[in-house]
């Protein structure tokens, strides 16, 4: 009597287009995170600060007069984003580890 | 040239002022004081000079899917370390780079600029109380949150008198270049956001008792 009276196999369906795309970029446990420069978040910030008076010490043609280009994520934005990235680490838990002593 | 990142928030960048090589100390932003270290340094230049940077360059490659990676992507000069003692010292400054790096993500742009302009404000209004009190001259007409003074007396003293009674109150010049007698009375003041209206009055206070 044979073990597996039905005669059925599992199968994979077999790829017809290149791979299969996610809706989230995501595939298992490869996790796509985006810079934080590419979030829609512009005027935001992590932090309360009020806001301070005229420079009185610094001469007017240093002052800036452009944006600096950092993008404005909001604190529980910004702990998301570094856990995410957390979790795309290698390390000694997951996996063989090679010491930088040893190159 | 060599800047406070914290001022770049209130100042125009040193590329946009024709700097090509810019070094800096990150740990106004995220790191604590450690006792003096280990902190993270800060070093830009322009594309042209970068096959000459040390060291190796943390950011983005792609694979053979054309998939995003963060990797150390570019290190034509990387020392890598090879003596005792040494890679303990690398994931520290990894773990300063981190925090500074995560600092800044909370800040963003709006929260840097405010910061310098906190920083500023209370360092003007800190020298203009320092500089009413007998004995003080504010050397410096132009700064961030860093000034000079020049006391009445010799600084090294004055800044132990301080200490005694609590007040750590900036540096003495005469200690760090010890000979120079053109220095020997200079104390540096650096104020930042840190700082509270008790302790402007508390450093006051002291500066006023240790020169009478």
């Amino acid at each position: 009597m044979s073990v597996n009276a039905s005669g059925w196999t599992p199968r994979a369906p077999e790829a017809t287009e290149g791979e299969a795309q996610t809706w989230t970029g995501n595939r298992a446990l490869m996790l796509e995170e985006a810079l934080i420069f590419e979030m829609d978040c512009e005027k935001g910030s992590g932090v309360d600060l009020e806001p301070s008076g005229a420079a009185s010490a610094l001469p007017d043609g240093l002052l800036r007069n452009r944006p600096i280009g950092l993008p404005g994520l909001s604190e529980p934005e910004t702990v998301r984003h570094y856990t995410r990235l957390s979790r795309q680490n290698y390390a000694i838990d997951l996996g063989l580890f090679r010491s930088a002593r040893a190159r | 040239v060599v800047t406070e990142p914290v001022a770049l928030g209130l100042i125009k960048s040193p590329g946009e002022m024709g700097a090509d090589i810019v070094v800096g100390e990150g740990q106004s932003l995220g790191v604590g004081l450690q006792f003096g270290g280990p902190y993270v340094g800060l070093f830009a230049c322009r594309e042209k000079h970068v096959r000459q940077m040390p060291g190796r360059l943390a950011g983005m490659t792609s694979d053979a899917r054309e998939a995003r990676l963060r990797a150390d992507a570019f290190d034509p000069r990387a020392a890598y370390p090879a003596r005792e003692g040494d890679v303990e010292h690398l994931h520290q400054f990894r773990l300063c780079a981190l925090a500074f790096t995560i600092h800044m993500t909370l800040l963003g742009e709006t929260g840097l600029r405010k910061l310098a302009g906190t920083n500023h404000a209370a360092a003007a209004r800190v020298a203009r109380r320092l500089g009413q009190v007998n004995g003080v001259e504010l050397v410096n007409g132009n700064y961030f949150n860093e000034f000079t003074l020049k006391l009445a007396k010799p600084s090294r003293q004055v800044v132990r008198d301080m200490a005694n009674k609590g007040v750590l109150g900036g540096v003495s010049l005469g200690r760090l270049y010890p000979g120079e007698s053109e220095l020997e009375n200079g104390l540096l003041i650096a104020v930042t956001e840190t700082v509270q209206t008790d302790d402007e009055t508390a450093l006051v206070t002291a500066l006023e008792e240790a020169l009478a």
